[in-house]
């Protein structure tokens, strides 16, 4: 494919990822994915638009001085599946590392190998990180969190307990919380009766969070197999609960996209 | 081609020189400095590891705010393991599997460090412990490769008693033809007088006298040796196994530990943490046969303690992401993939195989089709979901039906997957097709003979004229 057919990620009304607008105000994503389709491109693309209003599709080195851009909000990235080292190719492009007083990447997947609680104290892990690195400065603070549900199927958590927390989390907090989760089908079964199965915790989960949310984005693999060209599909939707100003709109649409090998990836109108 | 004058002496160094052939600079006919396409090592023509290797394998990174535990650093004491070189893709250190063609469709010429490997496997065969079993084999070998006191790999076996390392693969030493003729070699190696009577030319006059211009190799020039051992950067990289053979020693417990499976599996986790402590400056390879064969495993153990054993077996290859490699082999029939439990097992690999016996009909068909070469029948598919690295990164690397494998003797063939055609079917359905035609020109040129021959009652007579 050629460069002429390159589009730019937007998702608002405004041809922007996140609107000015919605950094001052609440505000609840989704992203859903599944095996094949893994989110760190989104995940790092949304990190890189909420510090500085940018999307760089194919990062070309000396291209982009980061270092001159003033950061327009706080991110906390948590991650319950990757560590830091995943995500630091990713944000060394972009001149973004855990020492940056804007970023704060918190790692819960190798710091809780020998948590035995509940759950909830990893949870609290959150909060002191939070209280910690932001200083009660949480006034353009966004939260993005990604696999919260592992927490579900490794702890005794209950899907509510979470759900509560990641809405304590939105309102003391995180002006947008963004939550990250996967959604295969074989997770998913709705008509799920036993609570402590696997799929009737990850649905309602996912069901409960859904309805709660703004925008609902989600990653997956093209129906028709595999293709050299293609990596799958990114769509965007409209969430269940619109947005507190009408300026704030989203459009729907899907692009297809193709990571290349390099991580650079590339959008296209579908 | 080039030519030399009658009177020049063959063999003369700095004439040799002259013509093209330069053998003080290394360049060998045959002899490629570079192990990786496309990657130049300085100094590779010398035995010693490349020195720009550790310039490009990413260095330790900022430690990000909850990290804890972090073990210190070992990449480099790893790069100088002669198990270890950089992946084709990526850079990063990368071991081999103990089977150079799944070495090959993981992209990276193997798994890299801080990875984990996934292998499920459907029906009652047991392909999935062959691999582990050469997994180990490899570690156990490139062990034996130094001193007995510099032991540079450590095995990890969890769920397994002793009795299962003793039945290791050993060392592929070639066909029967070829063990006899390296004992004769060894027989005539060794100092006696009929040896010493009898002592051909050398060979390499013989090569000459064939053909001059490409010379081999002197053997008995140590320098020579050395530019011909520097053809792989990394020779000891991979070895070939024979399943039919032990290892022999076999493993000893300072270079192999059994992890047997408790009531808790979060006493398992501690035990691997404090071997692979114990054991720093060791690549660990963590072997975990079997995963949930209820033979093992307890019936009681809960879901949330499966998970939660698998994301810590991840957060150890992420906390020593350059000193252990992990494989894990799970049965399907137990597990379908269509489990949400194994679906969840599989979001914390970075690599994930599943080999697929073929269907009776299906191996009948192919057996059928390839009975005149027998070497391309296979046993089954081999379906990759996931990549090292890269299906982390994003890319859709999933291969179904794509390559199907053969458990040989001495090697895991895997290619890539054709439908197979039936060969006796094709072959008949030409004759058939060439009867037919003959058959419709042969009632064609009869047709005219025949006319009102069903009326003549000397129809087989005439048909007799005819043909006589």
């Amino acid at each position: 494919m050629s460069d002429a057919q390159q589009q730019e990620l937007a998702i608002f009304k405004d041809n922007s990822i996140i609107p000015d607008g919605l950094l001052s105000s609440k505000s609840k994503t989704l992203i859903t994915y599944v095996q094949g389709t893994s989110p760190g491109w989104l995940i790092s693309a949304l990190v890189e638009n909420l510090l500085f209003n940018t999307f760089i599709l194919a990062h070309k080195p000396g291209t982009q001085k980061f270092s001159n851009i003033k950061s327009r909000s706080k991110v906390l990235l948590v991650s319950f599946s990757q560590d830091y080292k995943f995500y630091d190719k990713f944000f060394r492009k972009i001149n973004v590392s855990n020492s940056n007083h804007n970023f704060k990447f918190l790692d819960l997947l190798t710091s809780t190998m020998y948590d035995d609680g509940e759950g909830d104290e990893i949870l609290k892990k959150i909060e002191t990180t939070i209280e910690k690195e932001f200083r009660n400065d949480y006034s353009d603070l966004n939260v993005i969190i990604e696999n919260p549900e592992y927490l579900l199927h490794t702890t005794p958590l209950t899907t509510n307990m979470l759900l509560i927390f990641l809405n304590k989390l939105h309102l003391n907090y995180a002006n947008n919380l963004i939550v990250i989760s996967s959604s295969d089908k074989n997770l998913l079964d709705f008509h799920a009766q036993e609570e402590s199965s696997i799929e009737f915790k990850h649905t309602e989960f996912l069901t409960k969070f859904l309805f709660r949310s703004n925008l609902i984005m989600n990653i997956k693999p093209l129906d028709t197999g595999r293709a050299n060209d293609v990596t799958g599909l990114l769509s965007i939707n409209k969430g269940l609960v619109g947005y507190q100003t009408d300026e704030i709109e989203i459009v729907e649409k899907e692009y297809l996209f193709f990571v290349a090998k390099e991580g650079n990836v590339r959008l296209f109108f579908r | 081609m080039s030519f030399r004058r009658r009177g020049d002496i063959i063999g003369n160094p700095q004439q040799v020189s002259g013509v093209g052939v330069n053998r003080n600079s290394g360049a060998v006919p045959g002899a490629i400095p570079n192990a990786v396409p496309g990657r130049s090592f300085p100094n590779v023509h010398t035995q010693s590891r490349p020195t720009s290797i550790s310039s490009r394998v990413p260095q330790s990174i900022s430690s990000p705010v909850a990290l804890t535990g972090k073990p210190k650093d070992t990449g480099a004491n790893i790069l100088n393991h002669p198990g270890v070189k950089p992946s084709i893709l990526t850079s990063q250190p990368t071991v081999s599997t103990g089977s150079s063609e799944l070495d090959k469709i993981l992209g990276h010429q193997g798994l890299p460090l801080g990875c984990s490997m996934l292998i499920e496997e459907n029906g009652t065969t047991d392909f999935a412990t062959v691999l582990v079993k050469k997994f180990c084999s490899q570690g156990i070998v490139q062990n034996r490769l130094n001193n007995k006191d510099q032991n540079n790999t450590y095995l990890i076996v969890v769920g397994m008693d002793s009795s299962w390392g003793k039945n290791l693969p050993g060392l592929y030493k070639g066909s029967l033809k070829d063990q006899k003729k390296s004992k004769i070699v060894e027989a005539e190696s060794k100092l006696s007088v009929s040896n010493l009577v009898n002592k051909p030319l050398p060979k390499r006059e013989n090569d000459l006298k064939i053909a001059w211009r490409y010379g081999h190799l002197n053997k008995d020039d140590p320098e020579a040796i050395k530019i011909h051992n520097s053809s792989s950067a990394y020779p000891d990289y991979n070895h070939q196994f024979d399943i039919t053979s032990s290892l022999i020693p076999a493993p000893h417990s300072n270079e192999i530990a059994y992890v047997p499976i408790q009531s808790k599996l979060t006493n398992v986790i501690k035990q691997i943490d404090t071997l692979v402590n114990k054991n720093n400056g060791k690549l660990i390879r963590l072997i975990v046969p079997s995963f949930l064969n209820p033979i093992i495993y307890p019936s009681t153990i809960s879901n949330i303690e499966i998970l939660k054993f698998i994301k810590n077996l991840k957060s150890l290859t992420r906390k020593y992401s350059n000193e252990i490699v992990i494989t894990l082999t799970l049965n399907l029939d137990l597990y379908p993939r269509e489990n949400p439990l194994t679906t969840l097992i599989e979001k914390f690999f970075d690599c994930i195989i599943e080999l697929k016996p073929f269907d009776p009909k299906l191996y009948e068909l192919i057996e059928r089709s390839y009975s005149k070469n027998p070497k391309r029948i296979k046993q089954g598919f081999l379906n990759i979901y996931k990549i090292p690295i890269l299906s982390d990164l994003g890319l859709n690397l999933i291969k179904e039906m794509e390559y199907c494998f053969k458990n040989g003797k001495r090697n895991f063939e895997i290619d890539e997957w054709s439908i197979p055609v039936d060969e006796e079917t094709a072959t008949d359905n030409n004759n058939n097709g060439e009867n037919n035609k003959l058959h419709q020109q042969h009632s064609h040129s009869h047709s005219d003979i025949d006319i009102g021959s069903s009326s003549n009652p000397m129809q087989g007579q005439t048909k007799k004229n005819v043909e006589f």
